[in-house]
């Protein structure tokens, strides 16, 4: 966002302005002086100077300087054509001035159209700030376009996480194109902070990280190659600024202390600034990076696991494409040396510059953004075609000023140009109350807890972009709305309005536009609240989705032993004592460990061989997802047992190892026929057969849409997990059930870590939360734009009725009842609603194809959605309909009559 | 003898301008200004001035060749007119007059 590299330069915006403010014969010399003194304070103080500059633009005394030279002339010496534009500027404060005017004769009308239009540009500044957070800040990295980072590439395109093995090949391979090649695994630690534990986001990484990112520590230092040399051996750790304002109070003294990552103590050597977010997603700050050689405490898997990516720091003059083409060589020299492999290495290549998130997740999150800019920009459409409504009826009644003005020799252009100053006020006065506006949605949204423990890191604010946007949306808004009206307004045959004949000729064209307004605000809404109601469908879909396992009350504990320096042996007898205390709790009737539950964000896979089914063509094994449980976990989880026996006590270390399938493995590997006693071979190892003694019913792995997905279960004391979840239910509700288990594994081991003490309905809530976001936000932005639209229509219904007045008067006096009136009014209101409603269902359908990917369990054609959305806009217009025609009903004829 | 004598402010720019003599513009005079005053004035106020004295002939004005510090944009030079001269001149005549036998406090310390 700074831009004060090299020279410091006045702000744009002000020298603009000042161009603007100021006639030609002091404009030049007068921003000279100002830019003379700038030049001179900035030297000292950057912004101080800036805000000095817009002081002296915005001072009234330059207004007063403005109205001084009129008229004077230009001094000897300037340059010719110095003069040239002021006129137009002139007569352009002329029309603002006068804009200001009108719109403090019409306070009620000015209100209500700010206020709309607000409320149209509100919510998109909301999305955009929010988009702004995500997709739009920069990685706060020296010269991105010269970064590239590496995955490996499947080969259906996907970017995956790969190991360290990888890294050493690219690090000896690609010295041609790159300077030097840094490392980075995503890690989550936990930081006890006045005794309390914190999760926290890190980011295990090699000691030349910071150097090929060429991002400078804000206090302190970052790592020293000796510290990522030898494993274990320096525990050294650098925070990030917002950890260390947030968690620390900013403490001075924090760099060169300690805080205890994972029960360790670790020396803080560095703060990085807040301008540098971490690898990890720009959403989604990293707080602490470690030297990756401290893997033996902080993931003592991390060597083995394929948790990592790669950054290059290409050398000066290299292309992104040459280093693709080296990493190619890399990947197909590493095949050659393994002809037998199956698995082909690829490495997918991007520079950094290009990336947003994540290149497998730009795209989605793309079409997230532009889903809800959709949504929100139909609300903007629809509070501008109010105001469209708003300013026709207005320019109705400023007829005869228009004629006036014409008859006096205003040109056309003059009044167009008139009007559409009006507007940009109202535009800008609107835009600034919707900037707060969003600026106060988003702050809401972001606080917004998900119930994912990730410690989100979105920064909402003002920023330069947030107030181009806003800007550029009042703007559009303006020429939007005050367009028509403004060309509408000049139309008008000035000798007959001068006649004053206030009669139906003009005010039938300018009705029918107006009906064709609220048509199209109707047919908006349509489409707005069929979306609502796909939204609604799919959220109610979703959680009526089997996932194959008891979703009611359970407590649900979170343990990682692994995280204290428990040896395996330690490990194991913990989790074997811990089972013990929670079976002898009083409120516990079943109970269950396991390494993962399904659903919980995560996944642990192993390699098996299967005699006689061939593993994937890309593949020398099976890679399968599996999780390691106790004998009651299937019991407390209510997963089936479909076929076999359960895992019992003499399922031990050193006993058979066995297995139970998840149906969709025993029907993938042995279809037809019965898996029970098949063997499988873990990691290839002919000397470790695995019995299948068990078919246990699907469930959901990852996501609630997933097909049923192979899984095995292993006995948990067969395959020791260095985390685990207990679940437990009991007649003790699953809140305090969960609070007691914590109790239990505190007392045994006061040092262990707990990371999560709830129930089920908080391990589930993550899955639910995206279908209830979007059926929320959708949904609100739908009854906004309802509300919008519903104004649009009662001002035209309540102005027809003020048109018609006479008319009504005439009808009562003729013998006309009062219903029949109302009926009249309403029925002109309803069927310009009828007609927008067609034309928005018309639209829908077209919508609901595009739709169809973010819905889970709804067809993009949901007749449901289809019916109801006409039924409650039908419903609400009508009211809106009724309300002014219902005072059309209370006029005194008499009245009516001596009107005009 | 002259029947507008400039306001206060006027003959501040004015004086200003003569300390100046050949390098009074904008950014110079609102320096001077500021330094001798001791108190800060906004560059409008000082333009605006310096261009209602050039109306009353006071100060006449020329434009500079370009300059880089600039942003290379010209000076506007102004210098003191005859009736400039004559005006401040005046001016402290009368105040002179008027000032004439008021008791200083700080010299004879009975304030």
């Amino acid at each position: 966002m700074d831009t004060s590299r090299g020279t410091p330069r006045p702000p744009v915006l002000a020298r603009w302005l000042l161009g603007i403010l100021l006639p030609g014969g002091v404009r030049d010399a007068f921003a000279g002086d100002l830019e003379e003194r700038f030049a001179r304070e900035a030297v000292r103080d950057v912004r101080a100077a800036r805000r000095a500059y817009w002081k002296d633009v915005l001072s009234p005394t330059v207004l007063h300087l403005r109205r001084e030279v009129k008229g004077m002339p230009l001094p000897p010496g300037s340059p010719p054509g110095a003069g040239r534009g002021d006129a137009t500027v002139t007569a352009l404060m002329a029309d603002l001035k006068f804009a200001l005017r009108m719109m403090l004769k019409a306070p009620a009308f000015t209100a209500v159209a700010v206020l709309s239009l607000a409320l149209g540009i509100g919510p998109n500044t909301a999305i955009f700030s929010l988009v702004d957070a995500v997709l739009l800040q920069d990685w706060g990295v020296g010269e991105p376009e010269g970064v590239i980072d590496m995955y490996s590439l499947t080969s259906d395109g996907r970017y995956f996480y790969t190991g360290y093995r990888v890294y050493e090949l690219i690090q000896e391979g690609a010295t041609d194109v790159f300077d030097d090649v840094a490392a980075s695994a995503q890690q989550a630690g936990n930081v006890e902070i006045d005794g309390a534990s914190v999760l926290v986001m890190g980011e295990l990484v090699t000691g030349n990280y910071f150097d090929v990112l060429q991002v400078a520590a804000l206090r302190g230092r970052t790592f020293l190659p000796e510290e990522d040399a030898t494993p274990g051996t320096h525990p050294v750790v650098v925070v990030s600024q917002r950890f260390w304002e947030n968690r620390f109070g900013a403490d001075p003294g924090l760099v060169g202390g300690e805080i205890r990552l994972n029960g360790r103590p670790y020396t803080v050597i560095g703060i990085m600034p807040r301008s540098f977010k971490g690898r990890i997603a720009p959403g989604l700050g990293t707080d602490f990076w470690a030297p990756v050689r401290m893997y033996p405490h902080l993931a003592p898997n991390q060597m083995s696991n394929g948790n990592m990516f790669f950054m290059g720091r290409m050398k000066p003059g290299v292309t992104t494409a040459q280093a693709r083409s080296v990493l190619d060589a890399v990947a197909a020299r590493f095949n050659e040396e393994r002809p037998e492999s199956r698995s082909k290495l690829a490495i997918g290549a991007v520079n950094l510059a290009d990336v947003k998130l994540n290149p497998n997740f730009d795209g989605v999150v793309g079409a997230m953004a532009a889903l809800l800019f959709g949504a929100v920009g139909l609300v903007l459409l629809v509070a501008c075609v109010n105001l469209a409504g708003f300013l026709l009826a207005r320019a109705t009644d400023r007829r005869k000023e228009m004629a006036v003005r014409i008859a006096m020799g205003a040109g056309r252009g003059h009044i167009v140009r008139q009007l559409l100053v009006e507007s940009l006020v109202l535009a800008f006065l609107g835009g600034a109350v919707g900037l707060a506006l969003g600026l106060g949605a988003s702050r809401l949204l972001v606080s917004v807890d998900p119930p994912v423990d990730l410690p989100l890191n979105l920064e909402v604010g003002l920023n330069a972009r947030l107030l181009l946007f806003t800007g550029m949306a009042s703007l559009a808004a303006a020429l939007l709305f005050g367009l028509t009206p403004a060309m509408e307004a000049t139309k008008a045959p000035v000798a007959s309005t001068l006649r004053d004949e206030s009669g139906s000729a003009g005010g039938r064209g300018k009705g029918r536009a107006r009906g064709v307004l609220v048509a199209a605000q109707m047919a908006l809404c349509t489409l707005l609240l069929f979306g609502s109601g796909l939204f609604l469908r799919s959220l109610q879909e979703a959680t009526a989705i089997d996932v194959g396992f008891d979703t009611g009350p359970a407590a649900v504990v979170a343990l990682e032993p692994w995280a204290s320096e428990m040896t395996d042996e330690e490990q194991t007898v913990f989790a074997a004592d811990l089972a013990r205390r929670v079976a002898a709790l009083p409120g516990v009737e079943r109970f269950g460990l396991a390494g993962r539950l399904p659903l919980d964000l995560g996944t642990t896979n192993t390699s098996v061989e299967i005699p006689g089914v061939d593993p994937p063509p890309d593949q020398d094994r099976h890679v399968l997802e599996y999780t390691s449980i106790t004998n009651g976990y299937l019991d407390a989880m209510g997963i089936q047992l479909l076929e076999g026996r359960n895992f019992n006590d003499s399922d031990q270390e050193g006993s058979g190892e066995v297995t139970i399938l998840s149906r969709a493995a025993a029907e993938r590997f042995w279809p037809g026929e019965s898996a029970l006693g098949r063997v499988m071979y873990r990691g290839g190892n002919t000397d470790r057969p695995v019995t299948v003694v068990g078919v246990a019913d699907d469930v959901k792995i990852w996501s609630l849409t997933e097909a049923p997905r192979p899984y095995l279960y292993f006995p948990l004391s067969q395959n020791a997990f260095g985390r685990y979840f207990v679940v437990a239910r009991g007649p003790t509700s699953a809140g305090e059930l969960a609070q007691q288990i914590r109790a239990e594994a505190k007392a045994l081991r006061p040092d262990v870590l707990v990371t999560a003490a709830g129930t089920m309905s908080d391990h589930l809530a993550y899955i639910y939360f995206l279908p209830r976001m979007a059926a929320l936000m959708i949904s609100l932005v739908g009854l906004l734009a309802l509300a919008l639209a519903c104004v649009g229509l009662y001002g035209m219904v309540s102005y027809t009725v003020s048109r018609r007045t006479r008319e009504m008067g005439v009808r009562m006096a003729l013998g006309a009842d009062r219903q029949s009136v109302v009926g009249l009014v309403v029925k002109g209101g309803l069927s310009v609603v009828a007609l927008g409603g067609m034309a928005g269902l018309a639209l829908s359908v077209g919508m609901g194809t595009v739709l169809e990917r973010f819905l889970i369990g709804v067809a993009g054609l949901d007749l449901l959605s289809l019916a109801l959305a006409p039924v409650a806009l039908g419903a609400v217009a009508a009211v809106a309909a009724y309300l002014p025609a219902r005072k059309a009903s209370r006029v005194d004829p008499v009245q009516a009559l001596r009107s005009e | 003898m002259a029947p507008h004598l400039p306001s206060d402010f006027e003959q501040q720019v004015l004086l200003a301008v003569w300390r100046r003599a050949g390098d009074a513009y904008g950014a110079s005079v609102r320096d001077e200004l500021e330094d001798r005053t001791g108190a800060g004035v906004a560059q409008g106020a000082v333009y605006t001035t310096l261009m209602r004295l050039e109306k009353k002939g006071l100060l006449r004005s020329r434009l500079t060749d370009p300059t880089p510090v600039r942003g290379g944009k010209a000076k506007r030079i102004f210098v003191i007119t005859p009736e400039g001269m004559a005006g401040v001149q005046e001016t402290r005549r009368v105040m002179d007059r008027l000032w004439d036998g008021l008791p200083d406090p700080a010299l004879d310390g009975n304030g």
